[in-house]
């Protein structure tokens, strides 16, 4: 066997390894840049009451940061997970509700129960962009420190509340 | 009547400011991905997140801001992947010089290997 | 009777494959003249057996057989006969299954005209085609089963995706499988010429018809399909270097590269070993742009479903067949002694010149698709590559090309040095002012229009010194031709990028606006029921200067079995412009918003290919020559 016998067959399965790990890449994860950055600075108005919140908000305490909408079905489906996670006390539960009608979220909320302890209006859709949110529903987790940690497309479930996200949120009782 | 010729100025230099802005706007949407289709650009999509995405970039040339800082401000919040046109860095420096060390290394070979 | 055809079809491949190992015999079993015959009686029954096949697999279609997955997937009661027989080879399973059956075809081809080979050069020829249908139906019958059963009946099928449902794309599968297949000839024959002792220049102009014929299809195909997502898509676009598009173009500019790089061995016994390398990368490109397109490994409009048992599957044929390619190669290459030498200054030498590019610009569109998945791997930031990168890099690799082939006539002619001059500075100072004809307003754009210019002028000039000469015409007329159309191409991509206009408008019922030449009015929107859709269509009325022009028609229209509606552009058709018409969204009531786009020149982009294929066909037509 020859030097360029030799190169090909290497430089060939080499090729062919970046294609068979890429394989099992999904192509569609993309992951996002604010991780391990601040969250972004808001003034929004409280959903319920004529108040103008800002990142004071925040308790010194890991906090979950959930995207809704009452337009939206998948927010639906994660709802129940939310009520359950509300109860526990060792952190925060904040709500973003994106681009909605008011009066439309808060009928919503009514039917469905309310687990957010503050659910600021992003009417605009500016705090979402300043997320780098894609759509609805999206969760986050951000640290005493208001540092991002996590952050999930689309709807939560058992899975990942318990591989995911608890794992970041320290222990729980 | 030096008001009127002002005012003319105006006019006119805030017609082809605001081509300029749409030329701008035009070239920008084309380079930028929709994150949430199957490989479009924003000019293409009308997904409800590119719709929100152009509008900002609107507002965001309308206040003076050029295409340079909007394209940092949207890769800042949604990654590199939302430029169609890679970013030169050390990352992608192999992208952007290889063909040119391709080419070398090409010519050189058959040129070695054919021309007396 | 219509269930038995679906298990006739499965059996028949069954049967292919079984008559793809016995054609594989020979190379086993001594006794040459008996094998070999079985060789080559195997080598043509492949096509019928597939072909039939093929066609059962269309009659499930027609008899509506949704007890198959596949039928079931993508067909649909209501869907006109048209398309139930073109739903055939719509998805993953059915176009491999096309594939199989071209490749089926080129193989019998390949059996009847090789007669006059040398006989271990034919047998290794037919055999390594073999070994490639094999490969293809395993990986049909194993993974990609068009024939499989469902679990449970559906009453009706889920209804071809509505942009499929369309004549362009019904031909355009078809086209570029020719191509692509007719690429395995070249990398088989290449592939047995290594195990001959030499590469005899008349080998080389054995095979130059099949390169020909191969690039033609696969010129097209592609064609059809720029063509396609033009009419179809609704946003006047071409070409997007999506990693679909890049996967046919790659092989297309490397056959380019062969077909030049051929005319130089066949005639003068020069560049052996590279147009035997080149035959293999051209080929493996083919089924790497198959591996991009199905594994599900890359982001695109046109990927089909993806699965990554598929993958594996092409990822080791890729590997098998590429890597024992290039192992082959590599380990004969040395033999392969040129029988003469080449100068930079000379024919062969230009088409030295000619391959660096091309290949160059084929490493840099492969560097392009594969750049963010190699990263993603690596576990870097992903990134994105698109138009604007591929722009960059392309475009400046063909301007010096364009130069090279306009140059061609002159360096063909032979003349002196002086006269050659003159000649130079003669066709320059014509291409120059006659671009200048266009009012040129960028440097990009004056770029383009000389290269076009410069090509034609110095086209028309040869071909006026050699009226007299009809032999010279002769063996020219396919290069005339072929060149010609890629100035004409230029011409259109020019032309219509740098003086196209685009605008978004909302009108009123009745309303008029104004757009660059012409006025456009929305005169009225009527609502169509067809058999599997419904449709909004608008009249739009063209004027120019008071001067009614044409009725446009766009439709938006929502398939039955779809949620999002689909658009269909309103296209008035010109050589000298299209004014193309999309219909966005109701914005009011008797409001709507609309896109129109302006394109001056833009079909002389699918004219000239149409040139490209001539020329082609002429070259295959004079060129052939008995061994």
């Amino acid at each position: 066997m020859n030097k360029s016998t030799a190169f090909a067959i290497i430089a060939f399965s080499f090729m062919s390894f970046f294609l068979y790990q890429g394989l099992y890449n999904d192509p569609k994860k993309v992951e996002s840049p604010l991780i391990g950055k601040e969250f972004p600075k808001f003034k929004l108005n409280d959903l319920f009451i004529n108040t103008a919140h800002d990142n004071n908000i925040f308790q010194n305490k890991k906090t979950i940061i959930n995207v809704w909408a009452s337009w939206c079905l998948e927010c639906e489906r994660e709802h129940s997970h939310l009520i359950a996670l509300s109860k526990d006390k060792n952190f925060d539960l904040i709500g973003i509700n994106y681009k909605d009608n008011t009066d439309d979220a808060k009928g919503w909320l009514n039917m469905r129960g309310n687990p957010y302890r503050i659910i600021v209006a992003d009417l605009s859709g500016d705090l979402s962009l300043d997320l780098g949110v894609y759509g609805v529903p999206e969760t986050y987790i951000i640290d005493e420190n208001q540092v991002i940690l996590y952050k999930h497309i689309g709807p939560i479930n058992n899975r990942i509340i318990q591989q995911e996200m608890m794992p970041l949120l320290g222990n729980i009782e | 009547m030096k008001k009127i010729f002002i005012i003319i100025i105006f006019l006119l230099s805030t017609n082809s400011y605001s081509e300029d802005i749409e030329k701008q706007y035009k070239s920008l949407i084309e380079e930028l991905r929709c994150m949430v289709c199957q490989n479009q650009n924003l000019a293409e999509s009308e997904a409800p997140l590119a719709v929100d995405m152009k509008q900002k970039i609107k507002e965001m040339l309308e206040s003076g801001k050029n295409k340079e800082q909007i394209k940092n401000f949207l890769s800042e919040r949604y990654s590199s992947y939302i430029l169609y046109e890679p970013p030169i860095n050390n990352q992608n420096i192999i992208l952007w010089f290889g063909p040119l060390i391709f080419i070398i290394i090409l010519s050189y070979i058959l040129f070695r290997r054919y021309i007396k | 009777m219509i269930i038995e055809i679906g298990y006739i079809g499965y059996f028949l491949l069954l049967l292919g494959l079984m008559n793809c190992l016995l054609l594989l015999t020979p190379k086993f079993v001594t006794g040459l003249n008996v094998s070999s015959n079985i060789l080559l009686s195997a080598s043509k029954l492949h096509f019928p057996i597939l072909l039939i096949s093929f066609i059962c697999l269309i009659a499930t279609f027609v008899g509506e057989d949704y007890s198959l997955d596949y039928v079931a997937k993508n067909s649909n009661s209501n869907l006109p006969l048209m398309y139930k027989i073109s739903a055939a080879w719509a998805g993953h399973e059915g176009s491999m299954l096309l594939w199989c059956v071209v490749s089926s075809f080129w193989m019998f081809l390949a059996s009847i005209f090789s007669g006059n080979l040398h006989k271990s050069l034919r047998i290794n020829f037919l055999a390594t085609m073999g070994i490639l249908n094999l490969a293809f139906l395993l990986f049909v019958v194993a993974t990609s089963n068009p024939f499989d059963r469902t679990m449970t009946v559906p009453i009706d099928g889920g209804d071809l995706n509505p942009l499929l449902q369309d004549f362009g794309l019904i031909v355009h599968p078809p086209m570029l499988y020719m191509g692509y297949v007719g690429l395995s000839v070249v990398f088989s024959f290449a592939i047995a010429c290594c195990f001959e002792s030499d590469f005899k220049k008349e080998w080389a102009q054995w095979i130059r018809p099949w390169i020909l014929a191969s690039w033609s299809f696969l010129t097209l195909g592609i064609a059809l399909g720029s063509w396609w997502a033009y009419y179809e898509l609704g946003w006047g676009g071409w070409w997007f270097w999506d990693p679909v598009e890049n996967a046919s173009f790659m092989p297309w500019l490397m056959s380019t590269a062969l077909l030049h790089s051929v005319i130089a061995t066949s005639e003068k016994g020069m560049f052996k070993s590279w147009t035997i390398l080149l035959s293999i990368f051209t080929f493996s490109l083919s089924l790497l742009g198959t591996f991009l397109v199905r594994s599900g490994i890359l982001i695109s409009v046109h990927s089909f479903a993806s699965d990554p048992t598929r993958g594996i599957f092409i990822l080791f044929m890729l590997f098998a067949l590429i890597g024992g390619g290039l192992i082959i190669y590599t380990m004969n290459s040395k033999k392969f002694i040129d029988d003469n030498e080449v100068t930079l200054f000379s024919k062969e030498g230009f088409f030295l010149l000619n391959n660096i590019l091309l290949v160059t610009a084929t490493f840099t569109i492969l560097l392009g698709t594969m750049y963010p998945l190699f990263l993603d791997v690596l576990g870097l930031e992903k990134i994105s590559v698109g138009v604007p990168y591929y722009n960059a890099v392309f475009i400046p690799l063909m301007i010096p090309l364009m130069l090279l082939v306009g140059y061609i006539p002159i360096l063909l002619s032979r003349a002196s040095k002086n006269a050659q001059l003159t000649q130079l500075g003669v066709i320059l100072i014509l291409s120059i002012i006659l671009s200048l004809t266009f009012s040129v307003s960028s440097i990009l754009f004056f770029i383009g229009i000389f290269s076009a210019t410069w090509i034609i002028v110095n086209i028309l000039y040869d071909v006026i010194l050699s009226l007299d000469n009809r032999i010279k015409l002769k063996n020219r007329i396919g290069m005339y031709f072929a060149h010609f159309g890629l100035a004409i191409f230029i011409l259109g991509a020019s032309v219509s990028e740098n003086n196209k206009i685009e605008k978004e408008l909302v009108l009123n019922v009745g309303e008029t606006k104004t757009i660059g030449l012409f006025d456009y009015k929305l005169e009225k929107l009527r609502e169509l029921k067809s058999v599997n859709y419904d449709a909004i269509i608008a009249s739009v009325l063209v004027s120019k200067n008071n001067q009614f022009i044409t009725e446009i028609n766009p439709e938006k229209r929502l398939y039955h079995s779809s949620e999002s509606p689909m658009t269909e552009a309103g296209i008035h058709g010109r050589i000298e412009r299209d004014l193309y018409v999309s219909l966005g969204n109701m914005v009011d009531d008797n409001k709507w918003s609309l896109r129109i786009y302006d394109k001056p020149f833009i079909r002389f982009i699918w004219i000239g290919t149409i040139f490209m294929v001539i020329g082609s066909i002429f070259s295959i037509r004079f060129k052939k020559k008995s061994l």
